[in-house]
């Protein structure tokens, strides 16, 4: 081992956790002071920059969000009277794709069978229903069914859509917290479509509808959102602006890309391959003789979740 | 903490901690709550570096703690906080979503403009993002040192635990780590 790795490394381990002033501890090491303080500087650079937060309209009701995921999550997982007994070999097996389907088929069924009253009562529930849990969770199991990532752009727009159909309600209830809420997962909605619809493996035609839905979508909630802001309370309203700003940077970003596919073949921007792929010489900058190339060590330790199967039934 | 040093300690409430994982861990909600809010920060602060956008940071957290929760009865103290096992999941939660969209954290990156804040923000985004598009340069495991030990204020051991890397591995790599980061800041 290098003697200068294991300086640095008890130099750290002195000052970060055992509170050693930095001249004390460098003071050890005169022979190696030139390349060793350099780098416990650079250490204390990064612990001192200020590092970035949750934004406030995330933070304020992250608890009682959560703890709405929470309870949603519970209802799916909850057994309510046995309906898995029906299949048990479905009850025994542990994957999450078996999971899923086991959902989305006993859900089918209670349609057939109850006439879908429930599912369309859960589809019109806002956040202070007590089938609002249940909508959150169809919504979950129809975007684990999606199999391209056009349709599962195509869900979260019409889940973008409701959010701003819930907030209008519920500012227009005088319930402006609860509205604030939901704003924050409409900017997290409107985020995700754009990646989808960029990401997705569907043609160029495919992906230019989208763009274009999508663009025409976010301008009609910028209108319904301005409205929202101004129903709500002063203190619940930067919530709504970052609503606003999420949307408006998913248009900025659905008009550049529009331009992008309208442009004539061939002017199309080339894609950088990741370094250490083929990366032609000139475009890689200080650090090729140092990267590790591989992946992060996975946690093979760690308990994923692997829920029950059960029945997604909320009746 | 000695006069001139310059890390502040963070003292962890243990008694406090412990007796709310164990609620946690019986499914009492509201201890669960609780954790949430006492580590929101740290778990944010280690997917923002990872993934360079707050939105998308702010997802991926309570998606974390989403998962903690579904995973939280078969949690077991095994001599390293809880906050490790939460950070073990983010990092775990992080690699997944990238898996799936095919995205590696790169040198690409640097060309992409970092999604601002979002309006009224308190934070102070632009030194992170400066110490994010260093940190860029990086492998991935030199970031997940710096990250861990330098901004989570992680111990060395905690650091192995989480990267399964013995302690003479992780010398090794924070010692490239710095001076590729060093170099890094003086070239930007």
């Amino acid at each position: 081992m290098k003697a200068i790795e294991r300086a640095l490394w008890d130099c750290l381990i002195e000052i970060q956790d055992k509170g050693r002033p930095v001249e004390e501890c460098l003071a050890r090491y005169p022979e190696l002071a030139d390349e060793l303080a350099p780098l416990v500087h650079t250490a204390t650079m990064v612990h001192q920059v200020p590092h970035p937060e949750p934004s406030p309209g995330f933070r304020s009701g992250a608890s009682v969000r959560l703890l709405n995921r929470i309870q949603a999550w519970e209802t799916a997982r909850s057994s309510p009277g046995g309906a898995m007994r029906w299949f048990p070999w479905l009850a025994r097996r542990r994957s999450w794709a078996v999971t899923w389907l086991a959902r989305a088929m006993i859900a089918m069924i209670c349609v057939a069978l109850f006439g879908g009253g429930v599912v369309l009562a859960a589809r019109e529930s806002l956040p202070d229903s007590p089938l609002y849990g249940t909508k959150l969770v169809m919504e979950q199991v129809q975007l684990r069914l999606a199999v391209t990532e056009g349709t599962r752009a195509t869900l979260l727009m019409g889940f973008a859509d409701e959010r701003v159909r819930e907030m209008q309600a519920l500012a227009a209830k005088g319930k402006g917290r609860e509205a604030a809420q939901l704003a924050v997962q409409y900017a997290k909605d409107v985020t995700q479509v754009q990646k989808s619809i960029e990401s997705g493996p569907e043609g160029n035609g495919k992906a230019l509808e989208l763009l274009l839905r999508f663009d025409a979508q976010v301008r009609r909630h910028e209108g319904a959102l301005d409205r929202v802001r101004q129903q709500v309370p002063e203190e619940e309203r930067p919530a709504i602006n970052e609503a606003l700003e999420a949307s408006r940077r998913g248009q900025a970003k659905a008009r550049e890309a529009i331009e992008k596919r309208k442009s004539p073949p061939g002017q199309e921007k080339r894609e950088t391959p990741p370094p250490g792929k083929d990366q032609p010489p000139g475009q890689r900058k200080w650090n090729s003789s140092n990267r590790e190339r591989g992946h992060l060590t996975v946690m093979s330790s760690v308990n994923t979740c692997r829920p029950t199967a059960s029945v997604m039934l909320s009746i | 903490m000695g006069e001139g040093c310059p890390f502040t300690s963070k003292v962890e409430g243990m008694p406090e901690e412990v007796e709310l994982v164990r609620r946690a861990v019986r499914r009492e909600a509201e201890a669960f709550a609780r954790l949430y809010e006492l580590h929101l920060d740290e778990v944010f602060r280690y997917v923002y570096y990872k993934t360079g956008d707050t939105a998308e940071a702010e997802d991926l957290t309570e998606q974390v703690f989403l998962k903690a929760w579904e995973s939280i009865d078969r949690f077991q103290w095994r001599g390293t906080p809880f906050r490790a096992w939460l950070l073990r999941l983010a990092h775990n939660l992080v690699v997944d979503r990238w898996r799936g969209r095919r995205e590696t954290l790169s040198l690409n990156d640097v060309q992409s403009a970092p999604t601002p804040g979002p309006e009224g923000q308190a934070y102070k985004t632009l030194e992170a993002q400066e110490l994010r598009q260093a940190l860029l340069s990086l492998s991935p495991e030199q970031q997940q040192v710096l990250i861990l030990r330098f901004v989570e204020d992680l111990s060395y051991q905690e650091i192995a635990s989480i990267m399964g890397k013995s302690e003479g591995a992780l010398r090794v790599i924070q010692h490239r780590a710095l001076a590729n980061l060093r170099k890094a800041m003086a070239e930007s």
